[in-house]
This record gives C-alpha cells, sequence and structure tokens, in this order.
C-alpha cells in the first residue's frame, strides 16, 4: 500500500528509503537535491546543506542494495572542486561527473573517485554563458544539456565544455522558460523541462521544438515543479516541489499517479535510533502519529535506474525515496 | 518636484516602519504623498510577498532547518529585501515583545511557524493575536503550558500572559492584577497544550502541533479580574483585551518601538510614559478600533509626536544590519553567505530568535556598550566603505552628477543627505568637513578623478556611520 493517488490503472510499489540527516563523514546526506545512478550501481548523491556548515556540501557515493557508503567529495566555497550552490549532477558512460553550480555560475567535472578534473562557465547572457546553471542532463550523444535559468533557456555542449547551441528565452510560450530547473532526455532524443516559474513542464524536440506541455489541472495543477524523469515505457514523472508531491503523466500530458511519500525507516536511519534507543524509540512511540515521517517535503529531483527503480530526491528530509512501478 | 523635508520624512518613516530605503525608493515614495505610503504600509497585502520560492530553492534548508543560524539567515533575507516592510517590522516588533527563545524550543519548524503567526496576525486585532499565541505550538513549549494540568497548574504562560504580553505588572503606580489572577489564568489555559513531536532522527524537525485535551482542562467556575465564570482561554483573553492595562501596555510597547525610547518594561509600573498624551491618542485608536493594531499604527503614524521624533531611538542590531544592507543595497536578492549578515546582530547584542529571557531585550540606550558600539561602527563602516556595493556606488554617482566640483560642506552634507539626513552635532560636522579640505579640492570632472572622488565618498560615509547619531533612528 502506498500514498498514491491512482487515476488509472498504473501502480507503484514503494521500495525503501536510503538516508538520513547527516553531517559530513556520517552516513547520509544533508538537504540532497539531485541523484545520478549509474549502471553499476553506485548512487550520487548530491548535498547542498547550510553555508553555516561548510563541509556540508558535498557529492556523496553509496549503494542501492548494501546502502554501502563509498565516501564523498567537495566542499563549500568557490574555488576549484568546490561548490556554493550546487543544483543538479549527470554521470556520463566514462563515470566522469558534472555539477552544476548556480552562484558560481560553471558546471565542475569530477572522475569517479572524486578527484577534480575541470570547470568551465562565465556570467553571462552570451552563447556559451550562463545565469545560474541548473539542470543537467547527457543526451544519446554524449553531450550535456544544461537549463540556463535566468537566461530562461537551454544549452548544449560537449562534455568538455564547448558550446553546441541554445534555445528558448524568457516568457509562458511555447518553448519559452521561466526559471527553469530540472531536465531529461528521453530514448528519442526529446528534452524534458521543468519550467520551475511557469508551473509547467514541457517535452521539446531535439532541436528545441516544442513538443507538449505537462501542466496538470485541479487537484494536480503543478506548482513549481523541479525536477522530471521519462520511464521506458513514456511515463513522465514529475517532483512538483511547491506542493511536496511526485505526479506522473502518462505520455499524452494526462496525469495517471499521484505519490505524496512512503518513507519507512532507512538502514541508516535505524542505525541512528539504534545509538540511543531509550530516548528515541521512547519519543516515537509518544508521537500520536508518524505518518507525516513519510511525507515528501519539497521534493528536488527524479531518477530512474536501468533496474527501473524510481528514485524520488525527498530534498528536505535528507533522504530518497524509492519506487517501483508495478508490472501491468 | 518633492521638497527636500517630504523626502526628509518618509525617510524617516520607512527607517521605523520598516528597514529603511534608498534616495531613489524615497524620492518615489515622498512623490505618492506621506499619507498613502502611510496606507500601503498598512495594507502589506497590496504588495508582492517576500519571494520564498526562490529563497527555498537556493537555500533548501531554510523550510525545515535545525540550526538557529538558517532561520536567522531566512529572517534576516526577509527583512532586508521584503516589498512588505512593516509586516516584517511588526513581526520583528511581536518577537521583542513575546520573546520566544531557540535555546529552550529547539526546533525551526516551530519557531518559524511561530514567526509566520506573527507575521500574519501581527497587525489584526489584538484578540486573535492573543488566541494564536496561546495556541502557538513554540510559545506552550517555551513557557511550559505543556505542563500546565487540571488539578496541577504550571503558572508561567499564565503569568507571562499577563506580565509582559498583555497588561503589564502596573500602571501608574497601581497593580494591574493579583496573584490570584494569575492563578486563575493559568487554569483557564489547563489543557492548551502540544502533541508529542516526531523527534528529529533520522529525517529532521517535525512541526508540532497545539492540541486542546479538554479532559485536561480545568472546566471549573474562576474569578478573574472582577469577572466570575467557567473561563477557558479564549474568555481569558477576552477579558485582557477590555483592560486599560493592556491598551496602556500594548500602546507604551508600540511608542517605544516606533516612537521614542521609553525607559526598560521593568519600570514602566512607576514611571510615567514620556508622553502621556500620545500614549491617551493611541490608547483610545485602541478601543476606538475594538483592540485593532492597524488602526493604532495608523494613528502612530500620522501623528505629529511621530513625525517630530526623527532620530530619537537608538536603532537594534536587526535594524541597523538590515538598514544597512539596504542602504547599500546588498543581500536585497539571495545571495551565499547571508547567515553572515545576520550572525552580525549576535555580536551587537541582539542574537534573533534567542531573546535572553522571556522579558526579551533591553532597548534604546542599552544597545550600547563599547563592545557593541564597535561592532555597530565596524559593521556599517565596512558595508559603506565598499565601492562595489550598488547602493554605495550611486550616492557616489549621485553626488558626482550635481557638478563636477564642490566645496567641503556640499561632498558633507550630501552623505549625511543620503544616508538618511543624519542630525549630526555642529562640532562632528565641522570635522568632517575638515577631513575633507585636508585632502584637497573636490572634483571629479575627469576619469581619475572621479576615480579619486568615489574612494573620498566611500571613505566620508564611513565617518558618518561611525558618528554618534548614525545610532539612532
Amino acid at each position: 500500500m502506498t500514498s498514491q493517488t491512482q487515476l488509472t490503472g498504473v501502480q507503484f510499489h514503494y521500495v525503501k528509503t536510503i538516508g538520513n540527516a547527516a553531517a559530513p563523514g556520517q552516513m547520509g546526506f544533508r538537504n540532497p537535491v539531485d541523484v545520478a545512478p549509474t549502471p553499476d550501481g553506485t548512487l550520487y548523491v548530491l548535498s547542498h546543506a547550510a553555508e553555516n556548515t561548510p563541509s556540508g556540501k558535498r557529492i556523496g557515493k553509496c549503494t542501492f542494495e548494501e546502502e554501502y557508503f563509498l565516501g564523498e567529495f567537495g566542499s563549500f566555497g568557490e574555488d576549484d572542486g568546490q561548490f556554493t550552490w550546487p543544483n543538479s549532477l549527470t554521470v556520463d558512460s566514462a563515470g566522469q561527473v558534472y555539477v552544476t553550480d548556480e552562484w558560481l555560475h560553471r558546471v565542475s567535472v569530477f572522475d569517479a573517485d572524486g578527484n577534480f578534473l575541470r570547470q568551465w562557465g562565465t556570467p553571462g547572457s552570451g552563447p556559451g554563458q550562463w545565469q545560474r546553471p541548473a539542470g543537467i542532463a547527457l543526451d544519446d550523444e554524449g553531450n550535456l544539456l544544461v537549463a540556463d535559468s535566468m537566461n530562461h533557456r537551454m544549452q548544449k555542449y560537449t562534455p568538455d565544455g564547448e558550446f553546441l547551441g541554445q534555445w528558448g528565452g524568457f516568457g509562458n510560450g511555447p518553448a519559452e522558460f521561466n526559471t527553469p530547473w530540472g531536465i531529461t532526455v528521453d530514448n528519442r532524443g526529446c528534452c524534458y523541462v521543468a519550467d520551475w516559474r511557469n508551473d509547467r513542464v514541457q517535452k521539446l524536440g531535439p532541436d528545441g521544438e516544442f513538443l507538449l506541455e505537462l501542466a496538470g489541472d485541479g487537484d494536480d495543477r503543478l506548482r513549481r515543479p523541479s525536477g522530471v524523469a521519462v520511464d521506458s515505457d513514456g511515463l513522465v514523472y514529475v517532483t512538483d516541489w511547491g506542493n511536496d508531491r511526485v505526479v506522473v503523466f502518462d505520455a499524452a500530458g494526462s496525469v495517471v499517479a499521484r505519490l505524496t511519500g512512503d518513507a519507512g525507516m532507512s538502514k541508516w536511519g535505524e542505525e541512528r535510533l539504534s545509538s540511543n534507543p531509550e530516548s528515541m524509540l521512547e519519543q516515537r512511540a509518544a508521537a500520536p502519529s508518524l505518518e507525516p515521517e513519510k511525507r515528501f517535503v519539497q521534493p528536488t529531483a527524479v531518477e530512474i535506474d536501468q533496474a527501473g527503480h524510481i528514485f524520488i530526491v525527498d530534498s528536505a528530509r535528507h533522504r530518497l525515496q524509492v519506487y517501483q512501478k508495478a508490472a501491468a | 518636484m518633492v521638497s527636500t523635508e517630504e523626502i526628509s520624512l518618509v525617510s524617516h518613516l520607512m527607517r521605523r516602519a520598516g528597514f529603511g530605503a534608498d534616495r531613489d525608493q524615497l524620492e518615489a515614495l515622498a512623490a505618492r504623498g506621506y499619507d498613502a505610503v502611510v496606507e500601503e504600509l498598512l495594507s502589506p497585502e497590496t504588495q508582492p510577498p517576500f519571494d520564498d520560492d526562490l529563497a527555498y530553492r537556493y537555500f533548501p534548508y531554510f523550510r525545515i532547518g535545525t540550526a538557529i543560524q538558517s532561520q536567522q539567515a531566512h529572517w534576516m533575507l526577509r527583512m532586508i529585501s521584503t516589498p512588505r516592510p512593516l509586516e516584517e517590522k511588526m513581526t520583528l516588533f511581536w518577537h521583542h515583545v513575546f520573546a520566544t527563545g531557540f535555546s529552550k524550543v529547539e526546533n525551526a519548524p516551530d519557531m518559524n511557524h511561530q514567526l509566520e503567526m506573527l507575521r500574519q496576525y501581527g497587525m489584526g486585532d489584538f484578540r486573535t493575536l492573543l488566541v494564536k499565541l496561546s495556541q502557538d505550538p513554540a510559545m506552550i513549549f517555551w513557557l511550559d503550558n505543556c505542563e500546565n494540568h487540571k488539578g496541577a497548574p504550571n503558572e508561567n504562560y499564565g503569568r507571562e500572559l499577563l506580565e509582559l504580553f498583555s497588561m503589564g505588572v502596573g500602571m501608574d503606580g497601581l497593580d494591574n492584577y493579583t496573584e490570584d489572577d494569575v492563578k486563575e489564568c493559568a487554569r483557564a489555559f489547563t489543557g492548551w497544550t502540544i502533541a508529542p513531536g516526531i523527534p528529529r532522527y533520522p529525517y529532521g524537525e517535525f512541526l508540532r502541533e497545539f492540541v486542546y485535551a479538554a479532559d485536561d482542562h480545568d472546566d471549573g467556575e474562576k474569578t478573574f479580574l472582577g469577572n466570575q465564570g467557567r473561563f477557558n482561554g479564549e474568555d481569558i483573553v477576552d477579558i485582557i483585551c477590555r483592560q486599560p492595562a493592556t491598551a496602556r501596555f500594548i500602546c507604551r510597547h508600540l511608542y517605544n518601538f516606533f516612537v521614542a525610547d521609553e525607559p526598560q518594561v521593568p519600570a514602566w509600573p512607576t514611571t510615567p510614559p514620556q508622553d502621556p498624551d500620545a500614549l491617551a491618542t493611541l490608547e483610545e485608536a485602541y478601543f476606538r478600533s475594538n483592540f485593532d493594531v492597524r488602526s493604532v499604527l495608523r494613528t502612530l503614524f500620522l501623528s505629529d509626536f511621530f513625525k517630530d521624533a526623527r532620530f530619537r531611538k537608538v536603532k537594534s542590531p536587526a535594524e541597523l544590519v538590515a538598514g544597512v544592507m539596504r542602504l547599500v543595497d546588498d543581500y536585497t536578492a539571495a545571495k551565499p553567505r547571508v547567515h553572515e549578515i545576520a550572525g552580525a546582530c549576535g555580536y551587537m547584542g541582539q542574537e534573533l530568535l534567542n531573546p535572553p529571557t522571556v522579558e526579551g531585550w533591553h532597548t534604546g540606550r542599552e544597545w550600547i556598550d563599547s563592545g557593541a558600539l564597535v561592532e555597530r561602527i565596524n559593521f556599517a563602516s565596512n558595508q559603506v566603505g565598499d565601492l562595489d556595493k550598488p547602493g554605495v556606488q550611486r550616492i557616489a554617482d549621485r553626488l558626482a552628477s550635481r557638478g563636477p566640483t564642490m566645496t567641503a560642506e556640499e561632498l558633507v552634507d550630501g552623505c549625511l543627505e543620503l544616508t538618511g539626513f543624519v542630525p549630526v552635532s555642529a562640532q562632528r560636522k565641522q570635522e568632517l568637513i575638515a577631513h575633507v579640505t585636508a585632502a584637497g579640492d573636490v572634483r571629479c570632472d575627469g576619469p581619475a578623478e572621479r576615480e579619486e572622488f568615489d574612494r573620498r565618498v566611500a571613505r566620508l560615509l564611513q565617518l558618518v556611520v561611525a558618528s554618534r547619531e548614525f545610532q539612532f533612528a
């Protein structure tokens, strides 16, 4: 049983929760904003964290199956390999990790072990410049699409940072944007953009041509959508950040499900509780309801791995909630 | 064309009813007319709200943080950048009066919830505000009303509700209530509690919720301030709001916060207000409007005693910090390290969201000691001395536009005017003129001269904000 509001025959199973509100060096995340699952089962989790704990901004590596913490890298600052307002990340087939930073207007690149490799980006509104780069995704040719949020446009780059093109601009019409955030590319090369300030997701063709708007209506109306993913069946998953939920659309743009969160106790959470069981378990037992603990709070991103796991980045709750679509 | 006096008056209004405004804003406001600006301030719903969406996007820990620094940063960003300055100033005002401390509450969502409650109800009817305060989870925990049980009352909240939140201990040399009234008040609030919260580990803080436990409420007959009945909390609030002492106490707080420094609150029972006529005017507005805070504020801001009170109160640290940042136009949008700006208030003696006691902060001249004064001057001086700050550069631009050359006195007058018509003493003004004169003629008629002119403006601004007079609002 999940928190799903099922509107059609599509069903989702809650699988597990990964996470724990944790300081650097501990097992967990702090205000994660994005996740990148890789084919070998590694999860790269980008923690935004607070600025008054400078080492809180970091990328943590763990595995899905064991939740084994493989290490972390990055910190708060403006030097090479540091982050100020990290927003999104993606990992290419060579294992290189690309991270956008909305304050520093740059993409930083690391190897799989977290060694800083290079960075690019300059603030501005000209071709190849950025104002607060946000979502980042790889297309099937290995190029990078970046949501240039305050220039309200999309840009394309090679993995080495060579500018290839751009489209979009400020507005609320077709193929126009207002402060876009997350993006993804489907298996046909179409781009989906979480058009954050326009309260919608737009589907664009490989050359940036407008194809479809997904906004929902009534109870399903999106508010400040932040992340988007597409599964192999064409279902579109949107983190409806301003409504603390996930909305699932079919390929035609109709809402098929809403998820509000089902978090259980993660492995790291269990370890945390067991460290002081008298106090923590007593408090939990006294709470009139643990239902609020299950719910998403400001989910920022959604990603799907090759096994079909749907990872929801439950940012304000410092965790990932994992779902899987039920077999038809 | 608005007059300098009209701009000066609006500057005074914006310092008090908000956190200041730069010269361009002041000229635009003055052109609309003083009374119209007062009405705009009193109607925050006509202005766009603070952009919490962007704040949460760039600071995702603002919504459910665990550290007080994050909550302070969120609030300071609001004070600096809100399009609804009086709404935020009243939130700060009520935080002074209903002082609640993170040191005990230790729950950021609860503290945020209280601020949002003050923001929502702080300019409405006082009765509603007191009921909401009595149901506020942070307040219930802060003053132990969750330990106030039928048959075993805890008087902490009931006592402070009377002593610090509404009536005050006494007025005009007489007591406002008795010890029995405190006990009966506490009985009326038995059962006003909070549900046990979900612990913060492993997924962060959860807002606690107000619960009315009817079976833990003492429903017996009570006698309170001469009234008899089976009073519950709302009944007590009704009686409190009708008291002349409440009108006096709240209006004196408003006078102290917005008009001129009064003695500290513990002295109020025996020390008469400095302007009894002003207090009487505000008290009359309180009763005439059926306890409507907005109506009292309107009376206050339109009064001569307010208009004549320029620079008669010491800026609180929050006012100083937010005002300086608005002046230099920095952090008027989301920007990293805002927690350091908010933290500066603490170094000056006002750790936001963490007042020293339930009595709040002592105000007026007690904001100033040698350590706090150094912090205030250093903070302001560092900001206005930085020509990279847009507001500082605009001041230099505006002064440079007045002519290719100017006298030292004209430059000094310009800097005083553009920092808010700071009324320095004659001696201080001569010192400033001497400082400018010593560096030679004031010129901005060429690129090199303009560069030097800007540096001299920045240096002069540093001396202005280091003046005694700049410490006043």
